[in-house]
């Protein structure tokens, strides 16, 4: 086979291997042997299942010569981040405090992926208990950015993003409570979509009663993400249909005229200015598409509105050992035990309501997905744990809100920083309107591509 | 449980007397104009009610006491002197509530009216007494094993629905033109629509609670309180003085709504629930309302339920949680003079089932809190859902009572009742509006509206354009 399947997208790769042109077990062996090659560097991986993999890659071969329904993404590779667990496999979330943790069982999503006919390569790296925007964990090395490895992949989903980036995996799940999937495409150059609350089902269950935690991944294409949502599409009830209309196909429809309006500001971080910049030339692009855009302000919450009920979450996640945990864990957890479940219910329907007020009439919101660059590698370490945590909630500015309120939104790769770092925009739809998203962002890849590898003229590291 | 009585086919107490077919809104302003006294409303109520006797709705009739009231009493509030039932699961000082319930029988009458009572006392409405429901409103119709259950005054033979059965047949044979109900799984929309009126319930709590500080600590909050009426301007009165009351910040208040809908809107409709079988003339009667929708210039797609069918275990398993903590803890919880031994059988098998199924009850609490965010998702891209309220026609009574066990009677409630629960558990405003009839059984037939979260004005703009467009039907 050739040498640049890393270059191409999950679903290419699966329509390559159902026409035979490359098989399952080839596909593993190239992914296994990069990040055999590259990982050391990159640190993305917390654990790889090489054996397993090149077991199921070989099944699904002979799946193939069988006939049958194989799922969207048959035979392509693709890697678990640590926040779900894996059958027969280590479930660390980051976290010292769960070094010993091991799973019997797949969870909800993971038996989605398997649906979906991927081979399972490993474990993806997270931050502690997927807290952070960065992965720079007790339990190994920090992971870092392909694109200038002095900095940070961003996080939670850090090992997920940097391993696309360097093309360790095609595609790799990723989570996002906050932000999580957004902030780390958006510092590695990939796309990724947060889906509408309730797009698919609630994945960690009483972790997560109010459905804040989107699941689908980073990705090269907006296609492999709109398939990804296919994948996991469906409510609690119905785990096994598939939607009458599947997200990939509607997301391939032509987009209409959409209302946009767009923000270069936010009340609680300084953006830098080749990010207004860039979601301005953005502005100026969906004009040149037909678009009605206009200029806008960001939604009217503060810091003190939405850390609590981060602090709140934080707080009821399971650790076993609290000595073992990070300063900037702590902090927060003890940060939110002192507030009620009532008080947080309160705070959350409020912060619904002022984000339903704020979206108004138009279809879509764009605003940069993070106003900062990476972070440099172990620049957090040297802050206690409340100025740690405190310092990474301008990453999560524009991204965490909708979260709670439970609005799609996705991060495109926007550009580059002076020193070459990637940064993405972020577009915001209705609740629901995940299809018309998809369907703006593919637009906006046609307008505007993005190479979703380092390349030797932008990364400081050179191509990976 | 065949009928031997002699009763009429239908029972209609309309007359030409001071109440005639008047609405509460159009008797709130007739006594502010002079028009006419509250004193002269109550005894045309008392009158009225009197007539309605064969259907057996009222459970305490309070009217000396509403007497003295309605002349005592200054004028005020926006519904002033308007006469109006409670249910009788609502503490109203003086009364003894009754839950449908014997093992309650004993019971002393309340100190204290309950915030519900309070709430229409606010408004200016006369008590006039209670309505009945089945034991603990456990089931959707309002029939005992030994008591004359109540009676559909459209078909005598067939059910009022439930739980608040006796409000709606009271309200439809029009007695009162408004009477407080609530719904903790279908009880205001479901006899809304066996006794084709308007019935809503609003957002998760637009209104004030029963008993806010059981219901902020159960999981999920499935109780909501409303009203049933003959017409939409009476909710949108009752709604906008109701929020005046009680407000609950998160909510974008609703105002009040006096003019029908002038946009287009997206509605979505279907015709499978998602708990049970839904009879032909329920989802041929769901067309046409979406053909009338069409009509008035709405775009009006068809898509799949929200959620799937395991939704009706969960749900049912949550209820008989309800069930058993009334079972077992019903002298704490009611502060009442309870006999558990005087439930019903149906009572006793659902606590039964929720006891075996205990271990069940985490992950059913999980996926029914999930259900808001479907239900969202569902409505991303439309503005209303439509579905039949019911799944089939009113059925005829003995059907369905509290005289049987879980087992036999949980399969038939869900051939009836088996769209509105989602609503409850999902907490998003929902309206059933007498659209339709069956001219074979000669009962309406509801249609089930839900809007996005605090959104009651949608519902109620809609509620306005369509009742203009094909007027309910009266008796």
């Amino acid at each position: 086979m050739t040498g640049d399947l890393h270059t191409l997208g999950a679903l290419e790769l699966a329509r390559m291997f159902r026409d035979h042109v490359v098989s399952s077990r080839e596909l593993t062996t190239y992914f296994l042997e990069r990040i055999d090659r590259l990982d050391d560097q990159v640190n993305a991986f917390v654990h790889v299942h090489e054996r397993r993999a090149r077991r199921e890659a070989a099944a699904k071969d002979r799946a193939l010569q069988v006939g049958g329904e194989l799922g969207t993404f048959a035979g392509v590779p693709i890697a678990v981040k640590d926040t779900d667990p894996v059958r027969r496999s280590r479930f660390h979330v980051g976290s010292r405090a769960l070094r010993y943790a091991w799973s019997p069982i797949d969870s909800p999503g993971v038996r989605r992926i398997r649906a979906g006919g991927q081979v399972i390569l490993g474990k993806t790296a997270t931050s502690e208990l997927a807290l952070m925007p960065i992965v720079e964990t007790d339990l190994g090395p920090p992971c870092r950015n392909p694109w200038d490895w002095e900095r940070t992949p961003g996080g939670s989903s850090g090992g997920a993003a940097a391993a696309v980036a360097a093309g360790l995996v095609p595609i790799a799940h990723a989570t996002d409570g906050g932000g999580s999937i957004r902030i780390p495409a958006s510092h590695c150059g990939l796309f990724g979509i947060k889906p509408s609350r309730g797009l698919h089902q609630n994945f960690y269950g009483s972790r997560d009663r109010e459905g804040m935690a989107g699941v689908n991944a980073v990705t090269r294409t907006v296609d492999d993400s709109a398939a990804m949502l296919d994948v996991l599409a469906g409510s609690n009830y119905d785990p096994r249909t598939p939607p009458a209309d599947s997200i990939l196909a509607q997301s391939r429809q032509d987009v209409p005229r959409l209302r946009i309006r767009y923000t270069t500001e936010c009340p609680v971080a300084e953006v830098e200015e080749h990010i207004s910049l860039g979601v301005e030339q953005f502005a100026r692009t969906l004009e040149g598409l037909g678009h009605d855009v206009e200029p806008g302000s960001f939604v009217p919450l503060s810091v003190d509105d939405i850390l609590p009920i981060f602090g709140r979450m934080a707080a009821g996640l399971p650790a076993v050992v609290e000595r073992w945990l990070q300063p900037s864990t702590v902090w927060l957890r003890r940060y939110g035990q002192q507030f009620s479940e009532r008080a947080i219910a309160d705070r959350i329907a409020n912060v619904r309501a002022v984000v339903d007020r704020w979206f108004g009439d138009v279809d879509v919101w764009l605003t940069p997905t993070v106003p900062q660059g990476p972070s440099r590698v172990g620049y957090w370490r040297e802050l206690s744990g409340e100025d740690a945590f405190r310092s990474a909630v301008p990453f999560g500015a524009f991204t965490t809100v909708f979260n709670i309120s439970g609005h799609p939104a996705a991060s495109i790769p926007a550009g580059h920083a002076p020193d070459g770092a990637p940064f993405g925009v972020q577009i915001v739809g209705r609740r629901g309107s995940d299809a018309t998203l998809l369907r703006l962002a593919r637009q906006l890849q046609d307008a505007r591509p993005w190479a979703s590898l380092p390349s030797p003229d932008r990364a400081r590291n050179g191509s990976v | 449980m065949p009928i031997h009585d002699p009763l009429p086919r239908t029972v209609s107490t309309f007359t030409d007397d001071v109440l005639a077919g008047h609405d509460a809104v159009a008797l709130a302003q007739m006594i502010r104009d002079g028009a006419v006294t509250s004193v002269e409303l109550v005894d045309a109520v008392i009158a009225r009610a009197e007539a309605a006797a064969p259907l057996g709705a009222i459970a305490t009739a309070d009217y000396e006491r509403a007497r003295t009231a309605a002349a005592a009493r200054p004028v005020d509030g926006p519904f002033g002197g308007v006469p109006l039932f409670i249910k009788d699961n609502t503490a109203v000082a003086g009364l003894r509530t009754g839950h449908g319930s014997e093992a309650v029988a004993g019971a002393a009458p309340a100190r204290t009216d309950g915030p519900p009572t309070t709430l229409f006392r606010n408004l200016g409405t006369v008590v006039m007494g209670t309505t009945r429901l089945p034991e603990f409103g456990l089931i959707c119709s309002t029939e005992f094993p030994d008591a004359p259950p109540v009676r559909n005054p459209w078909n005598t033979g067939r059910s009022a629905g439930a739980s608040s059965g006796g409000a709606g047949a009271l309200v439809a044979a029009g007695v009162t033109p408004m009477a407080h109900a609530n719904d903790g799984g279908g009880s205001i929309r479901i006899p809304a629509a066996a006794n084709g009126l308007v019935g809503m319930m609003g957002t998760r709590k637009r209104i004030v609670q029963a008993n806010a500080k059981v219901q902020d600590r159960m999981p999920i909050d499935i109780g909501y309180e409303g009203v049933l009426t003959r017409t939409v301007r009476d909710q949108c009165a009752f709604f906008a003085a109701a929020e005046r009351e009680y407000h609950h910040s998160p909510l974008p208040p609703i105002g009040l709504v006096d003019r029908p809908l002038d946009r287009p809107l997206r509605i979505a409709f279907h015709r499978r629930s998602p708990a049970g079988p839904v009879d032909p003339a329920m989802t041929d009667a769901v067309e046409r309302t979406a053909i009338l929708l069409e009509s008035l210039g709405h775009q009006v797609t068809e898509v799949e339920p929200a959620v799937g069918n395991d939704f009706a275990d969960d749900f049912i398993l949550y209820w008989a949680l309800a069930a058993l903590t009334v079972e077992r803890f019903g002298a704490r919880l009611l502060e009442l003079d309870f006999d558990r031994r005087q439930l019903t059988p149906f009572t006793k098998t659902i606590a039964r089932h929720a006891r075996r199924n205990l271990h069940r009850l985490p992950g059913a609490i999980r996926r029914l809190k999930a259900s808001t965010h479907h239900v969202d998702y569902a409505l991303g891209g439309h503005d209303v859902i439509l579905h039949p309220t019911v799944g089939s026609v009113t059925p005829e009574l003995g059907w369905i009572h509290t005289g049987l066990d879980f087992e036999t009677l949980m399969p038939r409630l869900l051939t009836w009742a088996n769209f509105t629960a989602l609503y409850n558990a999902s907490g998003h405003p929902s309206m059933s509006l007498p659209l339709e009839h069956d001219d074979a059984t000669g009962t309406p037939l509801g249609m089930h509206f839900t809007a996005r979260w605090g959104q009651e004005r949608t519902l109620l703009e809609l509620g306005f354009q369509l009742e203009a467009a094909q007027p309910f039907r009266s008796l």
